[in-house]
């Protein structure tokens, strides 16, 4: 049975193509297999990096639970809000509150 | 051509999420701006500090599905724009109506998007905020303006001059914070 290869041809300088021998030796694989999965593992976190934001996987997770708890969109912004304001008072006020009082003159 | 950079405020984040349809499953204002994300009509970059607020909200709103939520989002925690610094809070200071929303002002400055989404009109869309994005080449819209930006709706009556204070004239009626429902479907001057 035939498996449908690809052939490429690189060019590596001979300190790499030593390093690239004995990694393969040490994984007990072939410097084919080796090659092989270092341009997957290269294609996988490409793609990865072009990846949306899961919006649409959070969405179904949120919003069925958000109606079976008959949350409003008012109710939600509303709370929103309010966790803005305690994020700024526990984690910003006081800090950008000293940092203005610094540059003031006098 | 790079698609358009979109910096949502976390309201808008979590009508996205939450509220992509309303009751008779049509879809949201929020829910065609998502559906618009999924076929790559723009990119979305995220705040830390917006981060921050979603994860607390889902902390206390939905702590069942928190987990699952967190994982989902885990892998992109690299590619979020970085906390502000003081410094730079203090320097957006000025131009927020409310002192809050200054972390939130401050990142999106630092994650230079082309866009500032964001239906919360006393925060986002007062001349003072307007004045401060547009100094810094910074667009705000709101859901129903990204639509327009793409493509999807018309802005009615755009001759016309607007409201002093407000985006629309719809909008100092509006409670703070709660303009995402309000707009739906219908935003634009009477």
């Amino acid at each position: 049975m035939s498996v449908d290869v690809k052939r490429i041809t690189i060019r590596v300088s001979p300190a790499l193509h030593r390093q690239l021998h004995q990694a393969a030796a040490d994984r007990s694989v072939s410097l084919n297999t080796l090659a092989v999965r270092a341009l997957e593992a290269c294609v996988e976190e490409t793609s990865t990096d072009q990846e949306h934001l899961p919006l649409r996987e959070l969405s179904a997770l949120l919003a069925p639970a958000a109606e079976a708890a008959e949350l409003t969109e008012e109710e939600l912004l509303h709370y929103a809000r309010q966790v803005r304001r305690r994020i700024w008072q526990e984690r910003y006020e006081k800090t950008v509150q000293a940092f203005t009082d610094q540059q003031e003159p006098g | 051509m790079s698609p358009i950079r979109v910096f949502p405020d976390t309201g808008v984040l979590l009508a996205m999420i939450v509220f992509p349809h309303d009751r008779t499953g049509s879809p949201t204002l929020a829910g065609e701006v998502l559906q618009l994300y999924d076929k790559s009509a723009f990119d979305l970059v995220i705040g830390q500090a917006v981060m921050d607020e979603l994860d607390e909200v889902l902390d206390e709103r939905f702590p069942r599905h928190r987990p699952r939520a967190v994982s989902l989002l885990m892998p992109f925690t690299e590619r979020l724009v970085r906390w502000p610094t003081p410094t730079e809070i203090a320097a957006v200071l000025p131009f927020c109506s409310d002192p809050s929303d200054a972390p939130i002002f401050a990142s999106a400055v630092i994650a230079r998007p082309d866009i500032v989404l964001s239906n919360d009109f006393r925060a986002f869309h007062t001349p003072q905020a307007k004045a401060f994005w547009k100094e810094h080449g910074i667009a705000v819209e709101s859901l129903y303006g990204l639509l327009c930006v793409l493509g999807r709706r018309e802005r009615k009556g755009e001759t016309e001059p607007r409201v002093a204070g407000a985006g629309w004239a719809v909008q100092p009626t509006l409670p703070a914070a709660v303009g995402i429902g309000s707009e739906r479907k219908h935003e634009g001057p009477k």
